[in-house]
């Protein structure tokens, strides 16, 4: 059914899809560092996830307005130091509600102000398009990022800590801690991506023409 | 003198040591996972590796020197982002200034370098692990990290061909059995730090 659906709207899906088919993370390969060694636990994935929506979605808007005459660099700049202080409000709340989980994924909640979203592809892609399909773009790419994110911290907690949100899950007899570093966060994400990659060679495999009425009599 | 040597030798120990530990132990790409899709991306288009980790470990290095006279300014994470972006945008300036002085047949060739490694999460990052060293601590660090990353992505581009063959399955073809690949890179930078088996 969602194959149908794919290939009678495929122009406007690839055009707004950016959780499954053009996800931020698994499809084009961005903002991969938090994912890969931050996202050791759900809570972690969901501090990271609340200040990538926060910060991109804000920063790529209001850096629309920016005007276009003014030089590539001097953009790219104004893109970087507007996600930088709306990083502050941002973190100052985070910080306030949930010191502990701040302090465990360390400077990927800073280094997230400035993830090529907002510093390249703001200024390739999303500043080309319509407001509201833009905005439409970074919501779709907001939970495509979310959910990579709490997936691989899900995976993590749950085999590498034998927890999940912090709780002890008694069915887990065994842990595997080694799941909880980077070289496993590449590793999971890889394995990911091919699930995704096979999804979308699925997808895109051309539609069964319906047998003619006569051939159905025979 | 014989102090002046003395101190000498001391602070070049001092930054060899922390260079090595910033290519190895804290390497940027396979430790800490920063850069990988300017990695990936440079090795697709096929750029001038070494002038890219060149570029890349001059803006780390210049940053991390400006960087090193205003860090106890800022303690916390909360400010640091706006003030790395001040100075990285500076040299990022400067680079671009630089570079308008070059040859017209290699400017067109670094210019898309400069802006692609300017702000991306390895000056960031770079800056942000190294605020506890002093200026020449900083500066090691953003060489070894500058090396680190270009050694790491010629252990890639050295992967990268093998891993387009027609023998590995469609699902697994191109990115997802990178991302694979740099994971076993990743877990033998993690062994080389050095693990005993607890008998």
């Amino acid at each position: 059914m969602l194959k149908k659906f794919y290939h009678r709207h495929r122009a406007r899906w690839d055009q707004l899809d950016q959780f499954l088919l053009g996800n931020p993370v698994l499809e084009r390969g961005l903002v991969l560092a938090p994912i890969v060694v931050a996202c050791t636990s759900v809570q972690n994935a969901l501090l990271l996830s609340a200040a990538f929506s926060a910060i991109t979605i804000l920063t790529v808007f209001l850096t629309y307005f920016i005007p276009k005459k003014l030089p590539y660099t001097i953009r790219v700049i104004a893109n970087a130091a507007i996600a930088s202080l709306i990083f502050v409000p941002v973190y100052h709340i985070l910080q306030k509600y949930w010191p502990e989980i701040v302090y465990n994924v360390g400077i990927y909640l800073p280094l997230i102000a400035t993830n090529s979203l907002i510093v390249q592809k703001s200024e390739s892609r999303y500043h080309r398009q319509k407001i509201p399909v833009m905005l439409v773009q970074l919501f779709t790419a907001s939970i495509g990022f979310s959910a990579v994110a709490v997936m691989i911290g899900a995976v993590r907690e749950l085999f590498g800590k034998g927890m999940l949100m912090g709780t002890p899950v008694k069915i887990i007899r065994f842990t595997a801690p080694a799941l909880l570093l980077p070289c496993c966060g590449f590793i999971l994400l890889g394995f990911l991506a091919a699930v995704l990659q096979k999804y979308r060679l699925h997808l895109e495999k051309p539609l069964r023409k319906p047998p003619h009425k006569e051939n159905r009599h025979e | 003198m014989n102090e002046f040597f003395h101190i000498l030798r001391e602070t070049a120990m001092r930054m060899a040591s922390i260079a090595v530990f910033a290519i190895f132990v804290q390497n940027i790409l396979l430790t800490r996972a920063l850069d990988t899709s300017a990695s990936l991306f440079i090795i697709r288009k096929q750029y001038n590796r070494p002038l890219f980790g060149l570029i890349l470990t001059g803006i780390i290095t210049i940053s991390s020197v400006l960087a090193s006279f205003f860090n106890d300014l800022f303690t916390s994470y909360q400010w640091a982002p706006i003030f790395y972006v001040c100075i990285v945008g500076i040299v990022y300036i400067l680079f671009l200034l630089i570079c308008a002085k070059v040859p017209h047949k290699y400017r067109v060739q670094i210019t898309p370098m400069i802006h692609l490694s300017a702000f991306n999460s390895a000056v960031l990052g770079s800056l942000l692990l190294s605020r506890s060293y002093d200026l020449w601590g900083q500066i090691a660090f953003g060489l070894g990290a500058g090396i680190g990353f270009l050694f790491a992505s010629y252990l890639i581009d050295i992967g990268y061909e093998r891993l387009r063959s027609d023998k590995i399955p469609p699902a697994f073809r191109g990115f997802p059995i990178t991302l694979i690949y740099i994971g076993i890179l990743s877990l033998a930078f993690y062994g080389l730090i050095g693990h005993e088996l607890s008998i």
